[in-house]
């Protein structure tokens, strides 16, 4: 029985079969192009680094280089390059760009997707501690004028906290007979 | 019957039955490799077509190396709270790693990646004898990684560099343990070594003083700790996220290593065809999936 490619399958999607499809082999030229992209981002990375610290140490030599601060922008820069690495290396290397990987894409995207909201929110988290003084639904100039309030109290009544004896000395004819363990009132005869 | 153009070809379920073959692969069924001659295809009854299995198969790879990014991503959390926290005992401590060996590792492993592709590229086109290189290549440059690594670790034990409370601090430096109080999660200052050696003892709950006790001179192990990393006593906080960080990574390169041996032992007696190449897919993408690891690794570590 001849095949028909148009015939469509019973049992649900499929690319489209038949003598026209075939497996892709991978390119080496493109294999080779993508492996130098990578070198050269590495070897951009490390002498951003270098630049940032302002000096280097290839293999014993020591050397000085010109510094420049990148400030908060290093950690970014630095984590952008490590990230275009990983998407060449994806991309090409994994063959993720080959028609039929759309869901190891997805599977690629999403848990990295994962990653990323797990690490900002708990950066947000972390990076925020002792920052705020107080964390509650009263307006903080309520607060702040409720602690003056207790403040001026506090200086007016100052001197009644001094604290005035209420128990006094126990009187040992209170029940007619003498307290025990009373040493006092036990002299030797 | 073999086609002027050297391509796959694919198994059509409405095509005609049959591509079973002779000479010992009766009742086996049979597709067009890529050299024109007819290989077993390994199709599993529960699979429609050849590429079905193959997709479902790096689906599967795939899931599980989803699950890999979410372990080292915890790893990298860790890092990123811990480096958020105290922020100048990561800088010091990571001038205790050497940027250029980290480098090396990097290229070593992009190098593997290479390799690796290029064997599956090789196990598209039939050409056992390159598959079987460029595995072993690759089992050569991870074995390189591991020796780099190897250098790296006993240069750090030389030094006292252990993870955690192991840290060998200079002496004097009160520890984390000692402190009184709750001074849990407050950035720590480390104060610089004071010159001219007094010996001064630390008061209670102060903030610490650095004991600057008079180090022997000219002895080649206090040379090496001059740092002022050796005298803040969070260290080895920064010393466990990079020895776990990296310990896991080398373990899962000497996994790898081992899976591409097998799969090089079995390559090199004919078991990987143009038609069915799915255990050389799936470990290649295991493996781009530790150099990936390392790409992110190597940048949070060794050069901020």
């Amino acid at each position: 029985m001849a095949s028909s490619p148009k015939t469509p399958h019973p049992e649900g999607q499929t690319p489209p079969h038949g003598p026209g499809h075939h497996h892709h082999v991978i390119s080496d030229s493109m294999l080779k192009r993508t492996f130098g992209i990578l070198v050269a981002l590495t070897v951009l990375t490390v002498v951003l680094a270098v630049l940032e610290r302002g000096w280097g140490d290839f293999f014993g030599f020591y050397f000085e280089a010109p510094q420049i601060h990148f400030g908060p922008f290093s950690i970014v820069v630095a984590l952008g390059i490590a990230g275009a690495k990983a998407y060449f290396v994806a991309a090409n290397f994994m063959g993720l760009r080959e028609p039929g990987n759309a869901t190891n894409r997805l599977v690629l995207v999403g848990s990295t997707l994962f990653l990323v909201i797990f690490f900002s929110i708990t950066y947000l988290d972390v990076a925020f501690r002792d920052t705020f003084f107080e964390l509650s639904a009263v307006d903080i100039d309520v607060l702040a004028e409720q602690d003056a309030q207790a403040a001026e109290i506090q200086t007016v009544i100052q001197d009644r906290f001094d604290a005035e004896a209420v128990v006094e000395e126990a009187d040992p004819a209170l029940f007619g007979r003498t307290l025990p363990a009373d040493t006092t009132a036990a002299p030797a005869n | 019957m073999a086609s002027t153009t050297p391509t796959l070809t694919v198994d059509d379920p409405h095509a005609e039955v049959g591509h079973h073959g002779g000479d010992g692969h009766h009742d086996e069924h049979m597709l067009m490799g890529y050299d024109g001659t007819m290989k077993p295809s390994r199709l599993q009854h529960h699979f429609v077509s050849s590429e079905q299995q193959f997709d479902s198969a790096k689906l599967g790879m795939w899931l599980f190396l989803a699950t890999e990014i979410l372990l080292f991503g915890a790893l990298f959390v860790a890092y990123g709270i811990f480096r958020v926290l105290y922020p100048e005992v990561f800088q010091e401590a990571s001038a205790q790693l050497d940027t250029m060996l980290g480098a090396v590792n990097t290229l070593v492993l992009l190098l593997s990646s290479l390799s690796m592709a290029w064997a599956i590229r090789a196990a598209q086109m039939d050409n056992r004898k390159l598959l079987v290189q460029m595995l072993v290549v690759t089992i050569v440059l991870a074995s390189g990684f591991l020796v780099v690594k190897y250098f790296e670790y006993t240069d750090k034990f030389a030094k006292g560099i252990y993870p955690g409370y192991n840290f060998e601090l200079a002496e004097g430096t009160p520890t984390v343990s000692e402190l009184s109080g709750v001074v849990a999660l407050t950035p720590q200052v480390a104060i610089p070594p004071s010159h001219g050696g007094e010996e001064s003892a630390p008061p209670d709950g102060a903030p610490p003083v650095v004991g600057a006790a008079e180090a022997p001179p000219a002895s080649a192990t206090e040379d090496k700790r001059a740092s002022p990393i050796f005298e803040n006593r969070r260290a080895g906080l920064f010393f466990s996220i990079y020895y776990v960080m990296t310990g896991i990574h080398a373990l899962h390169i000497l996994i790898g290593i081992i899976a591409i041996g097998i799969l090089a032992w079995k390559a090199n007696k004919g078991a990987y065809t143009s038609v069915w190449y799915t255990p050389v897919e799936n470990v290649g993408l295991y493996w781009h999936v530790v150099d990936i690891i390392w790409i992110f690794v190597f940048p949070l570590m060794y050069l901020i």
